[in-house]
Formats: structure tokens, sequence, C-alpha cells
């Protein structure tokens, strides 16, 4: 068996996929799906392609949308329901500055859309018809950044269920099943936002990881400084006291969107809500301490996987 | 005359023929108070006739031979432990080594980027 690595620059962000197979062809075939399912998704859900069908909702407010697109929609609101709105897929960041590829926005000084345009982040308030028809109220835009990349990269790994192993990374969101090369379990790493030499190692086969922190994407909106989480109102970024909330979940959807929650309630309720659903989790606080799930899987302790 | 009774007898005879001398001075210079005689002095000799006789002395008992004391035998005195010189050691010889410092640990290769994970 032999590890073969690929990377693309796809939803704003590098994706890596690594695939265990003997065959280098078989590999390459794999792959060339895996990121052609990533493009699509791309093509489909962006915010900043003003084509894609997210967009053209957000700009009609009314339509019949794709079987793909209502099953998206549905997940969104599902996890919505879950996290007792503090997710929310209707929270515009656009109009807070980040409203175009992050490589153009980070650093930067953004000025957002006008605070005055009606702003309506109530998903309730969003008709839903068994015709596929979708109907936003005004104020309101669709935005699946937020469990997005989580759910496709679990969908590109799901292209190589005949090889022995596979990691797919979308920026961070990573999913995984199988075994390596050697046929051990392979081992992840979190990246330490302060400190790079920091060495957070954990193995884990057959379930996703996500993290969420405010260290990667941000920019000055109006001068002062923003970067891309809001919290339950959608007007502000979360007071917190984490830097980075990493969790593992059994679907890349959860692992996404609940990173995102812990992010946004904190380290204390966060670990609560987390528990609750059953998640594995590693928090980094700002005081530079940590704080991780008595299960989570770090390089002493066996690999760690979710059992159907 | 037993020497007891020699002494008894010249105190009971000598005694008021003193006192009754330093009366009678004392008594005339009290009268007429112009003049001061001495008195005369009381004769040194002993008006008790010595003894011609003599006596012998009451044989005196026998005296044990004193017995012969042993010389004490010296206590053991405590004295200070004489302190046994203690060798110098040696210094010991200078070995020059080359000793092979260890190879710093190499450090750990940094996951490939598909098993790192940060905010996305």
């Amino acid at each position: 068996m032999r590890e073969f690595e690929y990377q693309e620059y796809i939803m704003g962000g590098n994706v890596s996929i690594s695939l265990v197979v003997g065959d280098r062809a078989v590999a390459d075939a794999v792959a060339a799906r895996m990121f052609a399912r990533a493009r699509a998704a791309d093509a489909q859900f962006s915010r900043f392609r003003p084509e894609s069908e997210l967009s053209l909702l957000n700009q009609e407010r009314s339509r019949t949308v794709s079987p793909r697109f209502m099953e998206l929609f549905l997940l969104g609101r599902e996890l919505h329901r879950r996290s007792a709105g503090i997710f929310n897929p209707l929270v515009d960041i656009s109009r807070f500055g980040y409203d175009a590829d992050v490589r153009d926005v980070k650093g930067k000084d953004r000025t957002g859309t006008n605070p005055t345009i009606p702003y309506d982040i109530d998903l309730d308030a969003v008709e839903v018809e068994s015709s596929g028809r979708i109907t936003l109220t005004e104020g309101q835009r669709l935005d699946f950044g937020g469990f997005l990349k989580g759910h496709v990269a679990e969908e590109m790994a799901k292209e190589a269920e005949e090889l022995s192993g596979v990691i797919v990374n979308l920026g961070g969101d990573i999913f995984t099943r199988g075994t390596d090369a050697d046929g051990e379990p392979f081992v992840f790493a979190i990246d330490h936002p302060h400190d790079p030499d920091a060495d957070i190692r954990f193995t884990l086969r057959d379930a996703a990881i996500a993290t969420s922190g405010s260290y990667n994407r941000y920019w000055k909106y109006r001068g002062k400084p923003f970067f891309h989480i809001l919290d339950r109102s959608g007007k502000h970024n979360p007071q917190t006291d984490l830097i980075s909330a990493t969790v593992i979940a059994p679907r890349g959807c959860d692992a996404d969107a609940f990173a995102t929650v812990a992010f946004i309630l904190g380290s204390r309720e966060g670990a609560r809500v987390l528990d609750a659903n059953g998640f594995h989790y590693y928090f980094i606080r700002k005081d530079g301490s940590t704080l991780r799930s008595s299960a989570f899987p770090l390089v002493c302790a066996p690999a760690f996987a979710y059992v159907d | 005359m037993k020497k007891d009774t020699r002494t008894f007898l010249a105190a009971v005879l000598g005694i008021p023929l003193f006192l009754g001398t330093a009366t009678g001075i004392h008594a005339m210079n009290s009268v007429n108070g112009a003049t001061f005689e001495r008195a005369p002095e009381v004769s040194d000799e002993s008006p008790v006739e010595e003894a011609t006789e003599a006596y012998a002395d009451e044989p005196e008992e026998e005296v044990a031979p004193a017995k012969q004391v042993a010389p004490p035998t010296p206590r053991p005195v405590a004295v200070a432990p004489t302190p046994t010189p203690v060798p110098t050691p040696a210094p010991a010889p200078v070995v020059t080594a080359t000793t092979t410092p260890k190879p710093a640990p190499a450090p750990k290769p940094k996951p490939s980027p598909s098993r790192r994970t940060h905010a996305s």
C-alpha cells in the first residue's frame, strides 16, 4: 500500500486529499472525482458567485430549488434546531465586510453593506413548500458556510470507499476513513494559533474533525477588528474565552457546525453542549489553557472510532 | 601531789589573791584620788610547793600498728582520642575524554497538510 497526496484551492481554502491504495492510477482517478465534487459544491453554494444557486435564491428571495439544495437547506435547519438557535444559516457575515474570497478580505479594511438594509435571521420565517420552493423574507440571506465544508468533506471521502484509507481536508475541515499505508490509524494534528511548536496530536478513523477559531479569517470592519463568526444576534463577534475549538463527530456537518457553536458559547457552555451530543473536543483558551473531552483520542490513547 | 591537785590549788588560792589585790588598789584610788600607785606585781612563782614525789604515769594503751594503706588506684581518665591522621587523597588523574555529544532529537516531522486541522 502507498499513500498518495493531492491538493487544490477550492471553496476559499486549500483542499488536501490523502489516498491509501496500491495503484497510483486508481488514486489519481479517485482524487479527480473528489475534487470535482468539491468544485461542484462551490459552484452551487458559493455566496461569492452571483450565478450560484444560493446567490440566485438570495437575490430572488423565492425560488424552486434543486433537490440537492433542499437537502442542504434542511440540514442547516436541523443543525439550527439542535443547537438551540446558536447555529444559524441566516446570519450574514457579508454585511460586515466578508463579501469576497478570504484572500481579498484577510487583514484588509472593509466597509460591508449599508447597515440600514433590512436584516432578518428568523429561520422559522422561511417558507418551505413541498414543491421545492423556498421563500425568504426581506432581509434574509442564506449562507451554508457554517457546515458546508464539513459536509462536502464527508461526501468526498465516500468517493474513495474502495480504498484502504482516505483523508479529505477542506481548509481545516477533515473527514477520514480507514488506515494509513502501514495499516495504522491516521495521526492528526491541531494547529495552535500562537505556538507553532505545540504538538497536539491524536488518532482517528471513520469520523470528522473541524476547528473553529478567530485567528484565520479576520479583517477590519469600519476600522475595528472583526472575524467571520457572529453570535446569535447575528450582529457581533461572540464574546468568548476561546481562540480555537476542535470537534470530532461522526458527521462532517456536525463537526463543522458544532465547532462554531462551541466557539460562540465559550469553553464551559460549549463543553456542556458537545458532551450532550456525544462529540469530542479540544479547546484552546485565550489564556493558553486547554480543555478537552475525557475520551479525546490524543496520541497516547487508542485510536478513536465512532461505531454506527 | 597529783598534777590536777596542783592545778586546783593554784586556781583556788591564786584567784582570790589576785582579786583582792586588784580590789585594794582600786579602793585606794577611789578614796584619795590623788595618787596612783601601781599595784605590786604578782609574783610569777606559784605559791604551791612542787611535789617532791614522783608518780609514775598511767600506762598508755597499746595502739595497734597502722595498717598499711594501699595507694589509691588511679581512676581512668578520659583522654581525647588522638586524631588519626587522614591521608590526603591524591588528586584524581585528569582524564581527557572525547565525548561524542548526543545528537539532538530529531524534530517530529510536521504532519502532511491533510492531517492538520485549523480554523476554517
